[in-house]
């Protein structure tokens, strides 16, 4: 076999690999600190970790129980609801969305891997970050925030 | 190896040309916080387009949380290699390796030391699902070229060993290293997100760098 120039060489490869997705590496993102995110994704972020946390609360679940029955991994769960920096994997996102029946497009701007459509998305996070401080039980009115912000995430 | 950039050919696909690139040897802060964020919009607009034409979520590539920015507290390690590939002013892909700490698990090479590609990924632009016209071609061969000349310098004699991420149709990755890098799959060492796991022998690095048909 001769070798191919350079040339040659990047013209047969480019059409063996005819654009293919060839990311390596592991999906999970590492738990370093974003260096730059803005107030909108830190908000939307911050959301998605309360409205997991309240919605395994409102299940009565442990965090073992919840993660095996939305099929994910429990680090993944822990990372999510303990770090609202973390950015959780599509595959996770997806799994929640379908486990707790809400819209898999929101979810995923609420993790930070979908831009907002509209205003109207970031104030809805951003409100709903702002009323559900992290407790054990549910109060009467994280209830009714928790259950307003499910309402608006299942419309698609 | 030694940082710097060296010229290095890629195939501009809009044109069908040739063009001179750069593959960086070494990256620094502000080339990976250009890069990401060149990158990130356009993934999560390709993202956000795919899901609105109806494609399959399972099926999407899995790579829309990477951040390359969360890397550079690892720069001037001097156990890993930070590659990049520069045209027209933008990273088209980008490499991360680990030079120690990886041993082969193929039996022809087992226990023998290999470069282990940690990150590998090309900018959105030049993949097919994402961009039905992509800008450049080869990037992801030219990357790995780049992972078998560290192995050849470092005396791994071409042995590269990675984690691909999930898909072995056409033009997804596991069929990429499989059928285009000719890397053997070993089911036995999937990560414990269930990534499998490919290697490279010496004998192929060698085609490889060659290119033509065996």
């Amino acid at each position: 076999m001769r070798t191919l120039d350079e040339d040659a060489w990047i013209r047969q490869k480019a059409a063996e690999e005819d654009g293919a997705f060839v990311s390596a590496g592991c999906m999970m993102v590492p738990a370093q600190p974003l260096p730059a995110a803005t107030s909108d994704t830190l908000a939307a972020r911050l959301s998605l970790s309360r409205f997991v946390q309240l919605a395994r609360l409102k299940l009565r679940l442990t965090k073992e129980q919840f993660a095996g029955k939305a099929q994910i991994p429990l680090k993944e769960l822990v990372c999510i609801e303990d770090d609202d920096q973390y950015t959780p994997t599509l595959r996770t996102v997806h799994m929640l969305a379908q486990f707790l029946k809400v819209s898999h497009v929101k979810m995923l701007t609420l993790a930070g891997l979908a831009q907002a459509k509209d205003a109207q998305f970031n104030d809805a996070a951003v409100r709903f970050a702002a009323m559900s401080e992290p407790i054990r039980q549910l109060t009467r009115e994280e209830q009714e925030a928790f259950d307003e912000f499910a309402k608006f995430l299942s419309n698609r | 190896m030694s940082n710097g950039s060296i010229p290095i050919r890629l195939l501009d696909l809009h044109q069908d040309a040739v063009v001179e690139a750069l593959l960086h040897q070494g990256l620094t802060e502000e080339q990976i916080q250009r890069a990401q964020a060149d990158w990130e919009p356009v993934r999560k607009q390709a993202i956000e387009t795919l899901l609105e034409r109806g494609y399959p979520i399972q099926e999407l590539p899995k790579h829309w949380g990477w951040d390359w920015t969360r890397k550079i507290s690892r720069l001037g390690n001097p156990l890993l290699g930070f590659y990049g590939l520069e045209c027209e002013g933008k990273m088209q892909g980008l490499l991360e390796v680990a030079k120690e700490g990886y041993l082969a698990k193929l039996p022809v090479q087992k226990g023998k030391p290999l470069i282990y590609v940690k990150y590998l990924e090309t900018a959105p632009w030049n993949i097919k699902i994402l961009e039905p016209k992509p800008r450049f071609g080869g990037i992801g061969s030219r990357l790995m070229r780049a992972a078998i000349e560290l192995s050849l310098s470092e005396d791994c004699k071409g042995r590269v060993g990675l984690h691909s991420l999930p898909g072995d149709k056409k033009g997804e990755p596991e069929w990429f290293y499989q059928h285009v890098c000719k890397m053997e799959p070993i089911e036995a060492e999937r990560d414990g997100e269930g990534l499998l796991y490919f290697e490279l022998t010496a004998e192929k690095a060698e085609e490889f760098l060659k290119g033509g048909k065996s």
